[in-house]
């Protein structure tokens, strides 16, 4: 967008960045990624049902009955939760940096870069603060 | 064309570094006139216009637009000002994710003002306006050529009846029919919806053609300000250049201003 001018285009019309940009791409990846959370989360599930039939005989039936018991359910939210933090974090910094960029797509580039670079190291710090503060959370 | 300047540009100066590009620059334009600014690269006519819009700041000086000093007054205020002024970018600058007719519906919607029904109305109007079909309506600017692509823009510039006028190479990268086509459209949008224009250009049969005035920006500030006949008369090496080279000379050949003399 800055490339194209349609940022200046937006501001010379007098309508905010933060508003028309930031805040809908932070909405959208708030809600995507608790989403996708779940996805992986039930992904890695049934993997490890499948794991277990086939290393322990495990049944699938007995595998999910002593779930809830192995694994309390606030580990869910958390993980949800912890989707949504790393959203905003995302979104935040990568919108950071595109509206710095320069006009030109060499800058563009380096732009990029370094919002992806710098997002995965946001979600690792926030990541670990989180462990931290949630430590006694979860255990069974 | 009387009254108070719609724009005042007063003792301006812009420094990049060790780079002067103005130097106590004046400059003004009145109401209803469309003034052209012309200047070789590297002159300074874009950052002076992107000043003008707020875009950017001058290190020194003051830029008044509509009487309100742009770069000091509060952020209410500007918000209004922008709603007075349309701007069509060098390329057009339409939202491309949005259809031609969000884009130019775009300006309005912000206003929170009217219903989708008279929004509609507009948009249909203003396209017509520039000689646009309506069945484009639906078109993505990515698929627009780009003679359209300016003439949209042109719509989304003039949806909200603004005073002022803002063309940043209105003809750069047409092919010299759309081109003209597209001076006419202007100068006739000019002649009926009477706002002001401020043009920055190096298209000669535009200059001559659509302008009241033409500012020259040459050695850091604008070294004169009149009508085509007063600066081709004026001696500096740009304006021989520039106005008097073979293909200046074919341009002014068709000026009515000038086979007067």
């Amino acid at each position: 967008m800055r490339v194209t001018e349609e940022l200046d285009a937006l501001s010379v019309m007098g309508i905010s960045n933060t508003l028309r940009l930031i805040l809908p791409k932070m909405a959208a990846i708030a809600v995507a990624l608790p989403l996708l959370v779940l996805w992986t989360s039930g992904v890695a599930l049934v993997g490890g049902a499948v794991s277990a039939k086939a290393e322990l005989g495990m049944s699938f039936f007995q595998f999910f009955s002593a779930l809830p018991a192995a694994v309390p359910e606030v580990n869910l939210w958390l993980g949800v939760g912890k989707g949504v933090v790393f959203g905003v974090l995302i979104a935040l910094i990568a919108c950071h940096f595109g509206l710095r960029i320069q006009p030109n797509t060499e800058s563009l580039a380096a732009g990029t870069t370094r919002s992806v670079v710098t997002s995965i190291t946001a979600v690792i710090v926030a990541d670990a603060i989180i462990a931290v503060i949630f430590s006694d959370v979860g255990w069974s | 064309m009387s009254g108070a300047p719609v724009v005042e540009v007063k003792g301006l100066w812009t420094v990049y570094g060790d780079l002067v590009v103005h130097r106590d620059l004046d400059f003004s334009v009145m109401p209803g006139e469309v003034v052209s600014l012309v200047g070789g690269s590297g002159s300074g006519k874009t950052t002076l216009l992107r000043q003008m819009l707020g875009l950017e700041r001058p290190h020194r000086g003051s830029i008044r637009v509509f009487g309100v000093p742009l770069h000091t007054c509060d952020a209410g205020l500007f918000k209004k000002i922008r709603k007075r002024w349309g701007v069509l970018f060098q390329h057009g600058a339409l939202y491309s994710a949005l259809s031609v007719f969000d884009n130019i519906a775009l300006p309005l919607r912000e206003l929170h003002a009217f219903d989708a029904d008279f929004i509609r109305d507009i948009v249909i109007v203003k396209l017509d306006a520039v000689g646009m079909d309506k069945r484009h309506a639906s078109t993505m600017p990515a698929d627009l050529s780009g003679g359209m692509v300016k003439r949209v823009a042109l719509a989304r510039a003039l949806v909200l009846e603004p005073e002022l006028v803002f063309l940043d190479e209105p003809t750069a990268g047409l092919d010299p029919d759309s081109s003209e086509a597209f001076v006419k459209l202007v100068r006739d949008l000019h002649i009926k919806l009477n706002f002001t224009v401020v043009m920055a250009t190096h298209d000669l049969d535009t200059l001559v053609s659509v302008s009241d005035r033409i500012a020259v920006l040459a050695d850091q500030k604008v070294v004169v300000c009149g009508r085509l006949d007063e600066v081709v008369r004026y001696d500096h090496p740009f304006i021989r250049d520039f106005f008097l080279g073979e293909r200046g000379r074919r341009a002014l050949s068709a000026a009515p201003a000038l086979q007067t003399n």
